[in-house]
């Protein structure tokens, strides 16, 4: 999703030499609670995001499983909160680049931060340059539900809530530069290496979506009803960019709808043989917002099993079954098309003798699983980050330490170790920050740190 | 906020990058400006639907689907009111931008 800036002006600036005690890369759920934690226990952090806004993907669903709460006005308010604690320093639409490990608690990090081609000091946010902006282009936002410009602000609770020129799609007309009332469209900006040192580093950087289209048999980018459950997330959500709920093919609202489980997940023909854990929850939960929002539709969910395995998660699902959800126990083979934008789901039919059978929606949702963030082990130069054998982040002591890493004076949390939900990554959020406290303290306690090498402040 | 106006920051960029627009992205905008003059046209005798906008401009409906999506967003149309099928009537905004 991060957006790169192809055409650049001028060099990098080179910036002198920051100290920190934490490095937090990923300013997901997780890693703002990590942030967080360590900031309230007086350590100085650097939170550092890829993403032109921290907030990772909480605060694009609709709400939280089992308890229905909002998500965004949960991640809002502490997105907000990290931005503005004393002790956190954001640096978002940056990329950790390099991490070297300079002996025990010292680790040199460079950082490039690119440009936004808005001087964060002055925009207000205001969006007269997205109005003014004449070029319109999939926003990756809402997965491509809508459109966005090419000056634009990411999203509406974006934090920091500051406009940027995605220059990939730019036509280089001025018309932003024209409408901003503050002046601050700057094209002469330049990216910036930062060299930062920390004691201790915490990797929070999160999943991928499973791309979908890879099952041809679904139909996901060809069929225009097939969605994905991101999809109907920002569909579903408080901030959604649409004005109701319809089907993104003609506009229409739905009133029978299928979601298909198990979408890229326990699935060896796609090489993800894993379970993705949260599927299951999140589509009970989108299918109980639907039977709430459109009480006449119609929702279906065909799954292999259902894993109601969390705090309240199997009332929950009896719940969804108790509002007229039908649940049909079998996989879906394939998807097809209809003249009226309608779709055939082909199935298994496992509860009635396996047999082969098929029903008509007229949108499908398909529940797709979480892939993990392999990339992140190529930023470490000295030393090897090891991972799972499906790129998840691997602890050496993964029944005692999950949140430990073979590097030590490294930790993970929350999806950057393996999938799980909402509440589970604010706990290793909080877990990793007492590791890295711990750690600090610790290399403290041997070998007295010297005094070049303390934070300011 | 200030009040005299800085330099056009994008004048300098272009003279010194010399870096001409894409031309798929020029490409894509002209279309654009088009899509969107027809649609207004076509909701200028009422409003319609999105099957309706498509059958008027002879798009197609996913296409039109996206665009009325997302300039109802950018306040360019507004939905009027739900049809018995299910969909939604728009029409073009008022003080619309």
């Amino acid at each position: 999703m991060s957006i790169r800036p192809k055409v650049l002006y001028g060099e990098p600036e080179e910036l002198p030499e920051e100290r920190y005690d934490v490095l937090v890369i990923g300013g997901g759920i997780a890693g703002m609670q990590a942030s967080l934690d360590l900031g309230n226990m007086g350590y100085k952090i650097l939170l550092v995001d890829k993403e032109p806004t921290i907030g990772g993907h909480m605060f694009k669903l609709s709400k939280t499983f089992p308890t229905m709460d909002c998500a965004s006005c949960i991640s809002t308010p502490r997105m907000a909160e990290v931005s503005h604690h004393p002790n956190v320093k954001l640096m978002t639409y940056s990329e950790v680049k390099e991490v070297w490990k300079d002996g025990e608690g010292n680790f040199r990090i460079r950082v490039f931060e690119k440009p936004r081609y808005v001087d964060p000091s002055t925009c207000t946010g205001c969006q007269e340059c997205e109005f003014a902006c004449p070029v319109i282009v999939s926003n990756e936002y809402d997965w491509g539900l809508s459109g966005r410009k090419a000056a634009f602000i990411p999203f509406d609770t974006a934090v920091p809530r500051i406009a940027m020129i995605d220059m990939d799609n730019c036509v280089f007309c001025g018309q932003c530069e024209r409408a901003c009332p503050a002046d601050s469209i700057d094209f002469l900006q330049r990216p910036k290496w930062h060299t930062i040192r920390v004691k201790t580093v915490i990797l929070a950087t999160g999943f991928h979506l499973f791309p979908i289209e890879k099952k041809l048999e679904y139909g996901f980018g060809k069929y225009a009803n097939v969605i994905t459950s991101m999809q109907m997330e920002r569909i579903l959500a408080p901030t959604t960019s649409w004005h109701a709920i319809v089907r993104p093919g003609d506009g229409k609202e739905p009133s029978n709808i299928a979601y298909v489980l198990c979408a890229g997940s326990r699935d060896r023909t796609l090489g993800n043989p894993y379970c993705s854990q949260v599927c299951c929850m999140y589509s009970i939960k989108q299918a109980q917002l639907i039977a709430g929002a459109l009480p006449l539709a119609d929702v279906t969910i065909y799954y292999m099993d259902i894993r109601a395995y969390g705090k309240r998660y199997e009332e929950f699902f009896q719940q969804a079954k108790d509002m007229g959800i039908r649940f049909i126990k079998g996989r879906v083979a394939k998807i097809e098309d209809m003249d009226n934008g309608d779709l055939m789901v082909y199935y298994e039919d496992i509860e009635n003798g396996g047999r082969l059978s098929k029903a008509q929606h007229d949108l499908v949702v398909l529940s797709i699983g979480l892939l993990s963030n392999p990339e992140i082990a190529g930023i470490f130069k000295n030393a090897e980050l090891k991972l799972d054998m499906m790129g998840w982040i691997a602890s050496p002591d993964e029944n005692v330490n999950p949140v430990r890493t073979s590097i030590p004076g490294i930790f993970a949390a929350g999806t950057a170790i393996g999938p799980k939900d909402i509440p589970d990554s604010v706990v290793e959020g909080s877990a990793a920050a007492m590791e890295a406290a711990a750690y600090i303290e610790k290399v403290r306690a041997v070998k007295p740190v010297p005094a070049e090498a303390r934070s300011e402040g | 906020m200030s009040t005299a106006r800085k330099r056009s920051t994008i004048a300098e960029f272009r003279k010194a990058t010399k870096v001409k627009p894409p031309e798929n992205v020029m490409r894509i905008m002209r279309e654009q400006a088009q899509v969107r003059g027809a649609i207004v046209k076509a909701l200028a005798s009422g409003p319609k639907t999105i099957p309706e906008i498509a059958q008027a401009t002879g798009m197609p409906v996913p296409k039109v689907a996206w665009y009325v999506l997302t300039f109802v967003k950018y306040k360019t149309l507004e939905p009027v009111e739900q049809t018995d099928e299910g969909y939604w009537r728009y029409k073009a905004a008022s003080g619309r931008r």
